[in-house]
């Protein structure tokens, strides 16, 4: 009795360290196959946020937006354009992409929230036309369709943190030796430079061209060369040793490009969303919102200032779609206007529908569903991929007649008469108004 | 009055409607005779609307039976109502504003498959109500509300139904146009047309009324002729303010 | 291109075609209060039918009967799609909240999108060129002010005002016209005096999915091709002049349309900048709702969530 409700306080901190552990459990389970699972559940978790943005405007708030693709451009270019002309630090960007799309969704909103509800849907909808018209035809910053390449991911405190991290390099040696299967000969007298200390001056120089090998180092390159020092760092596989220092995983090169790397990132990030998504669901301008979602008139009654609430909805639903878009833009390296069409915008959408509007949990569901279930199937059915849109749409259509609360959405019962009635409209062809 | 025939025009026993939570409508009984003016009283809130409406097709009866000439029709739509001659002349009226009232007529003789009879029906509503007859050209949205009551009666009356629901028709109107509303229901009923009229006003509806029924909180509380429960006690404390 | 009058011309020509695929935004959104977000794929999907019909049997027959033909056949293709979105895919949320037409509006529309995709292929469908040389031809076109109007650009003005006067009489003096405007004011009330809501409602739809069909053949032999995802931005640009001229508002569509039309026309001609047309239509959306969100013509009419 008494450790139900302690199960259930403690299943988020458990699921969490589950999802910490999922990595090493599908590499002991699959070895090197585990990569491309590794990057697709990393993946899932971005666009699990993109849609928990998303259902802070649709599930929250009852408002159809359209073009949370482009909120998430706006948040992708920000940091490539940035980091790439000026060296921004990802850390820094993470709260501009948001800032400059929040922006972009107030200026948006206000000319139109406070008109019927649908409107703001054919507006976003034009908005994410417009902002891939203007990408793709803005060259001299954007890149035009060719987009932006070798983006990366940029750390202003990387000098700071390597001075950090000298401690246990003798044990991620070891171990890494073992694992990377090269001679002893060259790894020891790396070791031996390290043990013997770098001075700042060194520390410097090893960074400076680190920075400009963009696509992080091959073993190899790591081994080779003057800089043995890259070992401080643990490689994907060992990584989990150094769990217990998160520091140093997020400042070491080598790492920053791994999978784990984004997967922990994305992690972490995830679950900031969704804490952000719970906590606004309980406050007061979460139910406000869900007052007015409801009905918009008693709300305005209740003394609710709805065009206030549902700007600052909007805003907050544009900026974590701009900060996954900073995200987004350092993991994948390469950004272009292809990344933000429509079909993206839906796909958000298709996932917080599916999941269940308003809820937290549905969202992390419909996206799990939705983006590795095609996943999985693209390996056994190669032709689904050509289906997926159409089977989508469809499941949209089809949630909202039988099921529009979504999967996690309070079981009403409702379901199974649903369809039985569909079906029995269907076969019959009589409709009841 | 004696009813002229064993078998009521409409029969309701034991209906119940319900809006999700809300029981609305608890049980109801209550029948009406060819030719009758049969009027049910009640509070705000007892259940009046729900029952024309239901009975109209325009609301779902949760349970209960409804009958209209014999034939059971509970549940049925409204277009399957009109073209059995059920009209309901709704709380608030419901003009189309944005159609002229000569277009309000003609919506009203929507469900004749035969158009002949309309012209002349036509005229009979502005012979009755001489003032559409001014106003036909002039949208319905922009006449008064003792017009627009007018009106609604008037569209009720294009397909000459032979039962006619109304609800509420003295709503908001002055006492001067009330008396016209039900001098125009006593001559509705001497054309042929029975009626089952919803009132608060029950001091006008029990006068003019051949029968009454009494509503609370969607339950019959009481019944009997219209001056039976004029001058029953009860009644005319709790409706007639006395 | 190049004249002002030319840019009229073709302004005029498109401003047609968008007022065409309007009223089908506004008709159902005057009737239902939703969105059709899958109305542009009907569009698409009428020119599809069109080009269709000619490559499979336009063959044997003389230029101006298979375009006929062409154009009924599509008229039937979009207007049993159109009904068939109505039937299966929004009367059953009919009293739902507001947002679930929507969503499922969005969902065949992208079902649609895919659909086409998958039986027509990836590539654009090519409008027989035999049956449009003769109404391309410049030559052949009356000289106005310094620019052409072809024979398939006064087709399409003249084909569509006939359709739009059409419309106005059909809904104005029908007796299904009548109960249109009925249902789209009251809907309880249209029932209860014996108007079927379920008959208008489809009616409507397949009203509006024939103008969209028209539009489609007529736009997919003016560019010589469709494609599958013609449909998205045709239709984005519709509902823009459908909500210019006042949502719901038939005359309104109409208006909205051909000041679209122009206005995207005459701001290429300005600026020269043909890749941001788009973004003109859209800067006139955001500007309509900034300062006239009902509308040019749109009434004060309630709100209806
Ligand atoms: N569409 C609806 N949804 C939910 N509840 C409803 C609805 N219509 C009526 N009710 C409720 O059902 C009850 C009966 O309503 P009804 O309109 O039948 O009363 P009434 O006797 O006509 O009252 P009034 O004299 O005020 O018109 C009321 O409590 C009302 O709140
Ligand atoms: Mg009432």
């Amino acid at each position: 009795m008494k450790v139900f409700p302690l199960l259930r306080k403690s299943a988020p901190f458990l699921l969490l360290g589950g999802m910490v552990m999922l990595p090493l459990i599908l590499e002991g389970t699959m070895g090197k196959g585990s990569t491309a699972w590794v990057v697709a559940i990393q993946e899932m978790m971005l666009f699990a946020v993109l849609a928990l943005g998303l259902n802070i405007t649709v599930g929250l708030s009852g408002l159809l937006v359209l073009g949370h693709a482009a909120f998430w451009a706006l948040g992708a270019y920000t940091y490539a354009i940035l980091t790439v002309v000026f060296g921004l630090s990802f850390w820094l960007a993470l709260p501009l992409g948001a800032l400059v799309a929040a922006l972009a969704g107030f200026l948006l909103g206000m000319p139109t929230i406070r008109l019927r509800g649908d409107y703001l849907a054919i507006v976003t909808l034009g908005f994410g036309e417009v902002i891939r018209y203007v990408l793709k035809n803005f060259q001299s910053l954007t890149g035009g369709d060719q987009g932006i390449p070798g983006i990366g991911f940029k750390d202003g405190n990387l000098q700071w943190a390597t001075g950090w991290i000298r401690e246990p390099a003798a044990l991620s040696l070891r171990r890494h030796f073992s694992a990377l299967d090269l001679s002893g000969d060259s790894l020891l007298s790396k070791s031996e430079a390290i043990s013997g200390g770098l001075n700042p001056s060194q520390l410097q120089g090893i960074f400076s061209s680190l920075d400009t090998n963009q696509n992080g180092l091959s073993a190899k390159e790591l081994l080779s060369g003057e800089w043995g020092f890259g070992f401080l760092c643990p490689s994907q596989e060992a990584a989990w040793l150094t769990l217990g220092r998160p520091l140093e995983m997020f400042t070491c090169k080598p790492f920053l490009h791994s999978p784990l790397h984004w997967y922990l990132l994305t992690l972490l990030f995830l679950s900031l969303a969704l804490l952000f998504f719970v906590r606004l669901k309980k406050s007061r301008l979460g139910r406000s919102l869900i007052a007015l979602r409801e009905d918009e008139i008693a709300a305005k009654s209740m003394g609710i200032n709805t065009t206030k609430a549902k700007m600052i909805a909007f805003a907050l639903s544009a900026a974590w779609a701009g900060a996954a878009g900073v995200l987004f833009a350092a993991r994948n390296n390469f950004i272009n206007p292809e990344f933000f069409k429509l079909d993206n915008s839906v796909l958000f959408l298709a996932m917080a529908v599916l999941g269940g509007l308003g809820s937290a949990r549905g969202t992390v569901a419909g996206a799990t569903i939705l983006w590795l279930g095609p996943f999985l199937l693209r390996e056994q059915f190669p032709q689904f991929q050509e289906y997926k849109w159409l089977a989508i749409g469809l499941l949209m259509a089809l949630m909202m007649i039988i099921r529009p609360q979504g999967i996690f959405g309070a079981n009403t019962g409702k379901t199974r008469v649903k369809l039985l009635s569909l079906w029995q409209r269907l076969t019959k062809g009589r409709i009841s108004r | 009055m004696t009813p002229n025939s064993s078998t009521p025009l409409l029969q309701i026993s034991d209906l119940h409607v319900r809006y999700g939570p809300v029981h609305a409508v608890r049980g109801i009984s209550l029948d009406v005779y060819q030719g009758e003016i049969v009027t049910v009283i009640g509070a705000n809130g007892a259940g009046k609307s729900s029952t024309l409406l239901s009975i109209a097709g325009a609301e779902k009866l949760s349970s209960g039976s409804i009958t209209f000439q014999g034939i059971e029709v509970g549940g049925k739509k409204s277009p399957f109502m009109v073209s059995r001659g059920v009209n309901l002349v709704p709380e608030g009226r419901h003009i189309f504003s944005r159609l002229t009232v000569e277009e309000n007529l003609e919506m009203g003789a929507f469900s004749l498959k035969d158009p002949s009879p309309i012209p002349a029906r036509k005229e009979h509503v502005f012979a009755t109500f001489p003032v559409l007859g001014e106003r036909k050209d002039q949208l319905g949205g922009t006449l008064s509300g003792g017009e627009q009551q007018m009106l609604a009666m008037g569209r009720a009356l294009m397909v000459a139904p032979k039962l006619l629901l109304l609800d509420e028709p003295s709503l908001g109107l002055a006492p001067l146009i009330v008396k016209t509303v039900f001098e125009t229901i006593i001559a509705f009923r001497k054309a042929g047309t029975t009626i089952l009229l919803v009132e608060q006003n029950a001091n006008m509806a029990l006068r003019h009324a051949d029968r009454g029924y009494l509503l609370e909180n969607g339950m019959i509380v009481g019944e009997g002729t219209g001056k039976e429960l004029l001058v029953d006690p009860a009644v005319r404390e709790a409706y007639l303010g006395a | 291109m190049g004249t002002l009058s030319q840019a009229v011309i073709n302004g005029l020509t498109l401003g047609m075609v968008y007022a065409l695929i309007a009223l089908g935004y506004t008709m159902v959104y005057g009737i239902l209060g939703m969105i059709n977000f899958a109305h542009g794929e009907i569009y698409m999907i009428g020119g599809y039918a069109g080009a269709t019909f000619l490559g499979l049997w336009g063959g044997g027959l003389s230029v101006p009967i298979a375009l006929g033909l062409a154009v009924l056949f599509s008229i039937l293709v979009s207007s049993l799609h159109g009904a068939g979105l109505e039937r299966f895919a929004y009367r059953p949320l009919r009293n739902a909240p507001a947002l679930a037409p929507l969503i499922s509006a969005i969902g065949m529309s992208i079902a649609l999108q895919q659909y086409v995709f998958l039986t027509q292929g990836t590539t654009p469908k090519p409008f027989p060129q035999f049956f449009r040389q003769d109404l391309v031809a410049y030559e052949a076109g009356i000289k106005l002010f310094g620019g052409t109007l072809s024979p398939l650009q006064g087709l399409i003005i003249i084909i569509s005002t006939l359709l739009m006067i059409g419309l106005s009489l059909f809904v104005r003096h029908s007796k299904m016209g009548k109960a249109m405007r009925a249902t789209a004011e009251d809907r309880r009330m249209a029932g209860l005096v014996g108007i079927d809501i379920n008959r208008v409602i489809l009616t409507t739809f397949v009203i509006g999915s024939a103008l969209a069909a028209v539009a489609g053949v007529m736009v997919s032999a003016y560019i010589s091709t469709i494609f599958y995802r013609d449909g998205y931005l045709a239709g984005l640009k519709a509902f823009t002049a459908a909500v210019f001229g006042g949502i719901g508002n038939i005359p309104g569509a109409m208006v909205g349309g051909v000041l679209l039309g122009l206005i995207e026309a005459l701001g290429v001609w300005a600026t020269g900048a043909s890749d941001w047309k788009d973004v003109f239509s859209f800067g006139v959306l955001i500007l309509v709702l900034l300062f006239k969100p009902r509308g040019l013509l749109g009434e004060v009419v309630a709100e209806k969530v």
